[in-house]
């Protein structure tokens, strides 16, 4: 189920509130926290099963596996060898399941590819979400081996994993992130309405922003790449750049949202990632709950930056390559997360001292320019695809720099790209308010209504369009 | 006793999973059967007496399906509006082609039946119960008479 779709919003979200918020009978905090838990693990799954029923199966077994995995590191907390072996029995059993579910189709291929072999093998189906609450449950089960979380009955554990707000596509959230909230929380009517304006925000991202530019770069994706014009494809990847924020932010801010009106609070996704002036800064403002995740469970325990060059530099390239491979099962996104360590590596060894004295100004849009140039990588099917696109936009394809059907998408989109951008650059986010309260009130409610509903018009006459971070 | 049921626990997960990717592996199988074999099975017992076959820029329109979200097809309709008779088979290469294809077909078939529906009853049953199955790479999509008839010619053939 997609977050903006009226099933979600007029049927499945009113349903499963009225369940989280009544109170049938009188009752102590903890045995309501104890409701409200049970009633979102049942909606999740309720949630999880309307697109994929027979996945359901695979997650629950993942649930019960890793909530038994969570007990015995527990009870061999005195026998340190012990309790590793277990660990590493539970990643193994995780890795497994993620590797054959997303990995295996890719694995098979290369190896007939490069020794021209035949095996005939069906990729299986990709369960939606697989790479996010994977990712979780390996986070728990580490940090109950480093003894900073446990828990111990099963309804919280399944609720953390299947948390419907961020199941699908992120952000991942850490079990001792949210681990005092699902034992006890209060929801204020401030937390709620300041969830509901998260929401409304991040779907007006979606629908009213992503989608728009989205359009213009699938046209711009079916003409014949040879003839493109150097102007069009750029054209094409500042609206697929600005499409992959606003839809992944959007979804980010809906599932902040949601958390909020359920009693949760996230951590924060997206801080105006476009912003950067270096790929460090980037990559510290960009889906941070996936940088945090590789920084605590990969990075660090390779040994961070408290190595020899050699080895710290082998780091990156590692937890680089790992995040292109959580992106997807393809080579362009192991070349996509590669570049990201190769230029980090560049940045930090050979940049460190020439960067600030570049103008910010420069060090900005050689930062974009790098930026897009990966979300090419990132948005073609095959890296040759990819390849030709860059061609396009050096004009090295034997293209024009300009040609009328740049003009066109000048003329058509230019206004789009113009707003979304300085949006994506935060210049809203900074106007000054006006310091009246009762007028604050009642613009932002009516702003968010007509958002709204400004939304529930374009879904309507759309048709299905699922988030992209919905195939990782 | 609990550190056996732990382990009985972990075990049998572990039991379970490998069954689980052993039935994904058997129901997930592609089949390698011709699609020209698969075609003749599926149009031998459908009532496509009259319906015309078009081709993938029609398949476009229709579904927004691009040529390369399948690998062969085949398409049959009506030229009148009021007949709602259609066959459709696509090879679709895996298990995540297979539900695309399907996907764009229900909402094909939620749009049009919201065109029949109060309006023209008995295109609007046939509509409903149309067949839309996906099995072994393969996709059938049929509204016609017999279409149990066709959905196991459709079986049969894979």
């Amino acid at each position: 189920m997609v977050f903006s779709s009226a099933a979600f919003l007029f049927l499945f979200l009113p349903v499963t509130l009225i369940l989280y918020f009544i109170r049938l009978f009188p009752s102590n905090q903890a045995r309501e926290t104890a409701k409200k838990n049970f009633v979102l693990l049942a909606m999740s799954l309720v949630f999880y099963a309307w697109g994929e029923p027979f996945y359901v199966l695979l997650m629950a077994l993942s649930i019960v596996f890793n909530y038994f995995i969570g007990f015995d590191i527990e009870y061999h907390r005195e026998k340190p060898k012990k309790m590793k072996c277990i660990l590493v029995f539970g990643i193994a059993f995780n890795l497994i399941s993620l590797g054959f579910f997303k990995y295996s189709g890719f694995v098979v291929d290369s190896i007939n590819s490069f020794f021209s072999l035949d095996i005939q093998f069906t990729a299986p189906g990709l369960p939606v979400g697989i790479s996010f609450y994977t990712f979780q449950i390996l986070s728990y089960i580490v940090d109950v081996y480093r003894g900073t979380v446990a828990q111990k009955r099963l309804v919280p554990f399944a609720a953390y994993v299947t948390m419907f707000p961020q199941l699908i596509a992120g952000p991942i959230v850490q079990y001792g992130d949210i681990e005092k909230q699902l034992n006890e929380r209060y929801i204020s009517r401030e937390k709620f309405a300041a969830g509901i304006i998260i929401f409304i925000k991040g779907m007006g991202k979606k629908v009213l922003f992503a989608n728009t530019v989205g359009a213009f770069y699938t046209q711009i994706s079916e003409l014949e790449i040879t003839s493109v014009s150097a102007a069009t494809a750029w054209i094409g990847i500042i609206c697929y750049t600005l499409q992959i924020y606003f839809d992944f932010s959007g979804y980010s801010d809906m599932a902040t949202g949601l958390g909020k009106m359920l009693g949760f609070d996230f951590i924060q996704n997206f801080n105006f990632p476009y912003t950067a002036k270096s790929i460090t800064d980037f990559w510290r403002r960009w889906h941070i709950s996936l940088s945090n995740w590789f920084r605590d469970y990969v990075y660090i325990p390779l040994g961070g930056n408290r190595v020899g060059a050699v080895r710290h530099i082998l780091n990156i390239l590692v937890v680089w390559a790992l995040t292109g491979m959580w992106h997807g099962a393809a080579w362009n996104f192991i070349a996509w997360g590669s570049l990201y360590g190769v230029l980090l590596i560049v940045e930090k060894y050979l940049l460190k001292n020439i960067l600030p004295k570049i103008p910010s100004v420069f060090r900005w849009a050689g930062t974009m320019v790098v930026v897009m140039i990966g979300w090419v990588l990132f948005s073609k099917e095959s890296f040759s695809e990819a390849v030709d696109y860059i061609k396009a936009m050096l004009c090295l394809s034997g293209n024009a720099f300009f040609d009328s059907s740049a003009m066109y998408y000048i003329s058509t989109a230019g206004l789009s790209i113009v707003i979304m951008s300085l949006s994506a650059l935060g210049y809203f986010a900074k106007m000054p308010r006006i310091k009246n309260y009762r007028f604050n009130v009642i613009t932002t409610a009516v702003g968010y209504t007509l958002v709204f509903l400004l939304c529930v018009i374009y879904l309507i006459s759309e048709t299905y369009n699922p988030f992209l971070y919905f195939r990782f | 006793m609990k550190k056996f049921l732990l382990k009985l626990g972990e075990l049998v997960c572990v039991v379970l999973l490998g069954l689980f990717i052993a039935y994904v592996c058997v129901q997930d199988n592609v089949s390698t059967e011709p699609f020209e074999k698969v075609k003749e099975a599926v149009v031998s017992v459908a009532s496509a007496d009259g319906l015309t076959e078009r081709d993938a820029l029609e398949i476009k329109k229709k579904l927004s399906l691009e040529g390369d979200e399948y690998t062969d097809f085949l398409c049959l309709s009506s030229d009148s509006v009021m007949d709602v008779r259609e066959l459709m088979i696509f090879k679709a290469g895996d298990a995540d082609a297979v539900r695309n294809i399907s996907g764009k077909i229900e909402a094909y078939v939620k749009e049009k039946t919201a065109i029949f529906e109060g309006y023209a009853p008995e295109e609007s049953s046939m509509l409903s119960a149309h067949i839309l199955t996906g099995k072994k790479g393969y996709v059938l999509f049929y509204v016609g008479d017999s279409p149990e008839a066709v959905a196991a010619a459709f079986s049969q053939s894979l």
